[in-house]
């Protein structure tokens, strides 16, 4: 049995409180003054510690923000009237407070809706009230992404393209949205590669034998987003291709930096920025990951046998976890192009069900196998801050643990977000 | 000042008797017979009528004590004079010094110096080293009289020098009485037969040295003498009364510190600089009196020298009485040792260990707290802490084998001296070695005597039950607040009660660094040296605990100033996070461990632990609830009665401090973290206890709780996947499962819940119709008025419905499209939710599983949560009859069990599934009866039934019986006419013996009938009026 191998890597401990699937996790560092008042007048707001709380969303649109230390929400409420797809902080550069849009977290749910949510209210407690309402299309599952005060999102017709916004009036006194820019419309990576004559072999592999005059060549709809460095952007497409891309502005231009065709034609799954390698790590639906390295454009695939759709990959320094939607979280090390398995963690669950469906259940006999782990939806990682010895004394020794620590939170099917301070 | 009037009146009382005395005095020298009545007469008369007529603020004039003087002075010339007659002088004396000679002036030099020799010549004799017999041979009453005569002449000539009109013994001519007097007293202080005699001396001493004399330089030459008189008679052989030691303890105390006073001898000290100096010096530090300009003629370097060496040997005797058992002895001894340190620490600096020793044994019961002089030259202070730590060494390194010693007072004693020390002058690495011997020592023994007994008490029985005790209400709980004895099998509670102060002791001054090495160093030990190392551990945190009060541990946090004493508070307090984690690896390991005498001791220490530092962090602690509230709640189950004790008190004392005293509110707030601790077993595949603790979060927190505790009952099915062949485990979950349904059924069936589903109960044959006249019978059979608008009934599903959901599933993601899925999925009409509702399922798919479990007592536990959820089930009938049509296959064949628990329980299953399926079950009920038919029982029964129309059948058998026939009642009234005549007859007859026919509803016609043929008419009353459907049927005999 899975819970006894000695590979096995337990969660320190785990949240419950959501009564729906988790969809989505999202670790907002946040000041400990605005919480504990321990800091006092006059530290600048940049050089606050951090101590970093986690904000997860589930299938029915719901909030809840966690103070790690305790183990508890704190808040929890209804953001969305649908599955939320991704849950972001702004205003944060590497672990530190950037710019005046620091406060805000936005949520991006299947209602078709981006909120933007205040953290905390002018006493410094949290009130997570909503500030602004962006609407999106969110007719697929991607999630969108932000880098400064850019957003990327699929764009609202077509889930092929997408759109970049400016939304820096949100760190206004008042905000005015008709301030509110469209950098980048329906952008067509497919058409863009045309335009400048860029060969995607697969398609050309593809025609050769493919009687379907339906069939259209194109990456299909967007699976994924990821701001990279220096306004450099990653998509992940439907059909297994994974674009960067040069983002320029005024004038506003979209420029390919290289598209890899490794995963097709199997859809993107989950993309990630490995900053130690300077590489964009991506998966689907196959059991593989690839690797394509920002500076030379190279890509490389790396197979893990027997991991099925590798739903969800987050990594720090060289350390990778991966997440199967069968039901495996493997922790593993990069060395030289290649993962290391180092650990894994499955969550347990029954083989025998209740079934509501009386139609299904009468047939006993030939009921299909039942899985007997809990599929992780989606996994988020945050990095440790220091901190300094002069404070150390005024802050809880838990919470040093906390700020401390690389923390990684797994939600998953079951409701329950996982989390590890230690791996 | 004398006053005539009082001079007259006592003259006209005692003139008489002095003219009657000179009369006897003066009688010539052949004629006078010393020792003849008269004289003794006289001189008792004249004794008694003055002592009568003065008291002791009567002062009188010097002319009265000549008068009354002038006929002792004839009788002292007298050349013998009786014992007798001497007693009397002498007291008579005594009165005339007190009352005449004792105001300035009154006592001239001349007859001071006459006066002196005359007294004690009188009651000791004249002196002569070498023959002691003068002394001896007088009497103690005498000698009592010259005594106390001689305390008044000193106390006379105290006021003499004080009014400063001479100093008597500054005169060189007074010292060789002085001598002799001292001499003479000191020998009734020592042989006197008379404690009373003793005493006195003792008291005439004191007066003589301190009042009077009181300059070192003079005493000390008659100090040898003293030293070793006192010393016999402190520490002599003889069984002497302990006021005279104690007096002599203070006489002795009161010389050395006169004598040996380090500020009056000028002492100094000078610490070895070079090895030059040890090579010139045998003495390793240097001490020396000043003698440059030292005015001191007798006590020199080379007398010093030579002294100080009699006196330790002296002293080393005296510290021989440390074992006496008077208190006074104690304080005298304790006095004795401070005044040596606190004044001759470097004049008598090699009796400062034993005075030391002295201090260490005297000080036991500290009664107070003994005042050492703070010792403000950084050089002599260390030199007394070498000492100290000398004495320390000593001490810990006879502790290991003094501790496995059998004599407890000898224990007690050095365990005490230890704390004076340690308390006087604490020494790290000491202390650190004391520690280790400690840790040693006792895990030795504890791992002798634990291997001796084999049984712990226990009671398992009480697991879950004592858990739910806190479920009720806690003011009812007992919780001992004293301190809980843990090495009981090693030390007796004395012993531990000494020890336990002794490290308190030692904690009392910031324990931390101690604190780490033991942890440090019992890290890797075993199970009891982790564990005595703990409850050092804990009496160390008592320790400081009681020093600095919690109040200022626990502010620290409050107040985040930055400055100096706060950090170093909160460093202080770094440990108890260390210990708190050390505690909880111990609970951690023991909680899946066999109880052993071992594991208990280990648990208890590290609950205590908890105790004492949630006692310490007050407020602080709920944040270690994260941590801490499972171990200890899970303790309060352990089958040791003695850890539930040490988890009880440790949870009330969180409770009390966080939880005004409640523990139901500590659970119920902290139930998440319980749950999540119960997750990381279960996940480790650890499940002892776990069970129980979910059940008390759900009895106390409600089903609620279960929403967020869903994948810890996944990680149960999952256990019960792999592991179904452990019984316990099993049993316990579906224990666990039983309070799901209870809880679930408390929540969501409410009595109204309840009610209501009886009322949609429709199970008889005729009921789906709704008919209740015969007005629609008629109607109904007529087809042309069939009257069906207040049928009820459930369109059934459609085809099409189904295809059309089928179909919708692939593709929920056109585009422009609402979704249009058709909801074949009837709304959920139960009160129960469908989460729920689908748990419950799961648990009986599993109960399902496992009813063909080899575990007896598992299959009852199964039965039990079967017969709670049919109800829960019932509540969505559309989904009842699957899980029934699935479960009843085994619980049938259970009612067909060898084990009549097993049946009693499956039968009530049957009857609660055919009370709620109804017809659903006929087929399945009548196989059911086809094998139940030859059952035994029954069989028995029925004969009996019909040859003694009673029916007695032995023990469990005959409830076995009976709910095998309230399950035939059931059905055959639920199933009703779906039963064939043939087989209703059977079933009825299988019972009719202990069912009255009223009971059989519609078949109690079959009833009767087979009664009337078996009892015969007369006895059996024909059911009249039976009502049937709601119609009244009459039966008409034929």
């Amino acid at each position: 049995m899975a819970l006894l191998e000695d590979d096995t890597k337990f969660p320190d401990f785990t949240l419950r409180k959501h009564t729906e699937p988790i969809t989505s996790l999202c670790f907002v560092r946040v000041p400990l003054g605005c919480t504990r008042r321990l800091l006092r007048d006059g530290v600048e707001s940049s050089s606050a510690l951090l101590k970093p709380f986690l904000l997860s969303g589930d299938e029915k649109g719901n909030l809840t923000l966690w103070d790690l230390t305790t183990r508890r929400p704190i808040k929890s409420w209804r953001g969305h009237q649908g599955s939320i797809l991704s849950i972001e902080q702004l205003g944060l550069k590497t672990g530190t407070i950037d710019d005046r849009l620091f406060g805000l977290v936005y949520s991006h749910g299947r209602d078709n809706c981006i909120k933007f949510w205040r953290l905390f209210n002018s006493m410094g407690n949290f009130s997570l009230e909503e500030v602004y309402d962006l609407p999106e299309n969110a007719l697929n599952f991607c999630n969108v992404d932000h880098r400064g005060s850019l957003i990327v999102s699929p764009n609202t017709l077509e889930s092929g393209k997408f759109d970049v916004y400016d939304i820096a009036f949100l760190g206004d006194e008042t905000p005015n949205e008709n301030r509110l820019r469209r950098i980048f419309q329906g952008v067509d990576v497919f058409q863009i590669a045309a335009e400048n004559g860029i060969n995607i072999p697969e398609f050309k592999l593809k025609r050769a034998d493919d009687d379907d005059g339906n069939r259209v060549d194109k990456f299909g709809i967007i699976m994924r987003l990821l701001f990279l460095e220096n306004d450099q952007l990653a998509v992940g497409f439907e059909s297994g291709h994974v674009a960067t891309l040069q983002l320029s502005f005024e004038p506003s231009k979209v420029q390919i930096l290289s598209i890899t065709g490794e995963h097709f034609p199997n859809p993107v799954l989950s993309l990630c920025y490995d900053e130690t390698n300077n590489m964009v790590a991506s998966t689907s639906i196959s059991s593989h990951v690839v690797f394509q390295d920002l500076a030379t454009h190279h890509s490389r695939v790396v197979k893990l046998d027997h991991f099925g759709k590798i739903g969800g990959i987050v990594n720090i320094d060289n350390k990778y976890i991966l997440s199967s939607w069968n039901g495996t979280t493997k922790f593993m090390e990069y060395h030289n192009g290649e993962l290391q398995y180092s650990a894994k963690f499955t969550k347990p669950k029954g083989m025998i069900t209740g079934d509501l469906n009386t139609i299904g259940s009468l047939q006993d006999s030939d009921k299909p196998l039942k899985k007997s782990t809990i599929k992780p939806n989606v996994l988020r990682i945050v990095d440790s801050v220091e901190v300094p010895e002069s404070i150390r004394s005024a802050i809880t020794r838990r919470d040093i643990n906390i700020i401390t620590s690389k923390i990684l939170a797994l939600g998953f099917e079951d409701c329950t977000i996982a989390v590890y301070t230690k791996f | 000042m004398s006053s005539d009037n009082e001079d007259k009146r006592v003259f006209e009382v005692i003139r008489p008797y002095c003219v009657q005395l000179s009369q006897v005095a003066l009688a010539p020298i052949g004629v006078f017979d010393p020792n003849s009545s008269q004289v003794v007469e006289s001189l008792r008369e004249l004794y008694s009528h003055f002592r009568e007529c003065v008291n002791e603020s009567t002062i009188l004039s010097t002319n009265l004590a000549d008068y009354v003087f002038l006929p002792l002075s004839y009788l002292l010339k007298q050349p013998k004079l009786g014992d007798t007659a001497t007693t009397y002088l002498l007291r008579i004396l005594g009165l005339i010094i007190e009352h005449c000679w004792s105001s300035p002036g009154s006592l001239p030099y001349v007859l001071a110096k006459q006066l002196f020799p005359l007294v004690t010549f009188l009651c000791g004799g004249s002196p002569n080293p070498n023959d002691r017999s003068d002394i001896v041979s007088k009497s103690d009453t005498l000698k009592l009289a010259g005594s106390l005569a001689l305390e008044q002449f000193f106390k006379a000539l105290v006021v003499q020098r004080d009014s400063k009109i001479y100093d008597f013994f500054s005169n060189t001519e007074t010292l060789p009485p002085l001598g002799h007097a001292v001499t003479v007293l000191l020998e009734f202080a020592h042989s006197g037969k008379e404690v009373e005699l003793q005493l006195q001396a003792l008291t005439t001493l004191d007066v003589l040295y301190f009042d009077m004399i009181n300059d070192g330089e003079i005493l000390s030459y008659i100090l040898p003498g003293n030293v070793s008189t006192l010393t016999k008679i402190i520490a002599g052989t003889g069984k002497t009364h302990y006021t005279v030691i104690s007096k002599s303890l203070m006489i002795l105390r009161k010389l050395l510190v006169l004598v040996y006073n380090d500020d009056d001898l000028n002492m100094n000290y000078k610490p070895v600089e070079a090895i030059q100096d040890i090579f010139e010096e045998s003495d390793l530090n240097q001490i020396a009196l000043t003698e440059e300009g030292f005015r001191k003629i007798h006590r020199t370097g080379s007398w010093l020298k030579a002294t100080s060496a009699q006196v330790k040997l002296a002293l080393t005797s005296v510290l021989k009485i440390h074992t006496h058992q008077k208190d006074e002895v104690q304080h005298a001894l304790e006095l004795l040792g401070q005044g040596i340190i606190n004044n001759c620490l470097l004049s008598l600096n090699s009796s400062v260990p034993i005075a030391v020793e002295m201090l260490a044994y005297s000080s036991q019961n500290m009664r107070t707290p003994v005042a050492l002089k703070e010792q403000t030259d950084p050089k002599i202070r260390g030199m007394f802490q070498d000492v100290m730590s000398k004495e320390l060494n000593k001490y810990v390194d006879s502790f290991e084998s003094v501790i496995a010693s059998p004599n407890e007072d000898k224990i007690i004693k050095t365990i005490g001296a230890i704390r004076f020390i340690v308390k006087m002058e604490p020494n790290g690495i000491a202390i650190s070695k004391l520690i280790k011997l400690c840790i040693q020592e006792l895990s030795d023994s504890l791992t002798k005597a634990q291997a001796k007994t084999k049984v712990i008490p226990t009671s398992s029985a009480s697991e879950l039950s004592d858990l739910m005790l806190i479920t009720k209400d806690a003011t009812s709980l007992e919780v001992s607040t004293g301190t809980l004895n843990v090495l009981g099998k090693v030390l007796t509670n004395n012993v531990q009660d000494q020890l336990a102060s002794l490290i308190q002791t030692i904690g009392s001054s910031n324990p931390s660094e101690i604190i780490e090495d033991i942890i440090s160093y019992s890290y890797n030990g075993t199970l009891n040296e982790r564990a005595v190392g703990l409850w050092i551990i804990n009496n160390l945190m008592s320790g400081y605990k009681n020093k600095i009060g919690y109040t200022s541990i626990a502010n620290e946090y409050l107040s985040l100033e930055d400055d100096d004493s706060e950090n170093q508070m909160v460093l202080a307090s770094d440990f108890v996070y260390s210990v708190l984690e050390y505690s909880k690896s111990i609970l951690d390991e023991t909680s899946e461990m066999e109880i052993t005498d071992a594991v208990v001791l280990a648990t208890n220490v590290s609950l205590d632990s908890v105790f004492i530092i949630q006692s310490m962090l007050k407020q602080n602690f709920r944040d270690e609830l994260i941590d801490y509230i499972y171990p200890v709640i899970e303790s309060m189950a352990s089958p040791s009665e003695i850890v539930r004790e040490h988890a009880l008190r440790t949870s009330m004392g969180i409770a009390q401090e966080l939880y005004s005293g409640s523990l139901y509110d500590m659970i119920l707030d902290n139930a998440d973290y319980l749950v999540d601790s119960v997750s990381i077993r279960l996940s480790n595949a650890m499940t002892t206890r776990t069970t129980a603790i979910l059940a008390v979060c759900l009895k106390i927190a409600g089903f609620k709780i279960i929403e967020t505790f869903k994948d810890v009952m996944e990680i149960m099915f999952n256990l019960l996947d792999h592991y179904h062949g452990y019984d316990d485990m099993c049993i316990g979950f579906f224990v666990l499962f039983e309070i799901v349904v209870d809880e679930i059924s408390k929540k969501y069936l409410s009595e109204s819940g309840l009610h209501k589903l009886e009322l949609q109960d429709s199970t008889s044959t005729y009921k789906p119709w709704g008919m209740t006249n015969i007005m629609q019978v008629a109607s109904l059979l007529s087809k042309d008025e069939r009257d069906i608008e207040h049928l009820k009934y459930v369109k059934p599903l459609e085809d099409d419905d189904v295809e059309d959901e089928i179909d919708n599933l692939g593709d929920s993601d056109d585009e422009d499209e609402e979704p249009s899925i058709p909801d074949v999925k009837k709304e959920w009409a139960s009160p129960v939710p469908e989460d729920a509702y689908r748990l419950l399922q799961q648990v009986s798919y599993y109960g399902e599983r496992l009813l063909s479990h080899p575990s007896t007592k598992l299959r009852l536990q199964i039965l039990r949560v079967l017969n709670k959820s049919i109800v829960v089930f019932a509540t969505a009938p559309d989904n009842l009859f699957p899980i029934v049509a699935s479960i009843w296959q085994i619980v049938a064949s259970s009612v067909n069990s060898n084990d009549p628990r097993v049946v009693i329980l499956a039968s009530e299953v049957i009857s609660k599934i055919v009370e709620y399926s109804g017809t659903f079950v006929t087929t399945r009920f009548l196989d059911l009866w086809q094998n139940l038919k030859e059952n035994e029982l029954l069989v028995t029964a029925a004969k009996q039934a019909t040859e003694s129309k009673k029916i007695v059948l032995p023990g469990i058998n005959q409830s076995c019986y009976n709910s095998l026939v309230e399950m035939i009642v059931m059905s055959l009234n639920k199933l009703g006419r779906t039963i064939p005549d043939s087989t209703t007859e059977e079933m009825v007859r299988s019972c009719i013996g202990v069912v009255p026919v009223e009971k059989f509803d519609s078949h109690s016609d079959v009833a009767w009938l087979l009664k009337k043929n078996i009892y015969g008419v007369k006895d059996v009353k024909h059911p009249h009026d039976v009502i049937i459907d709601g119609e009244t049927f009459k039966f008409i005999e034929v």
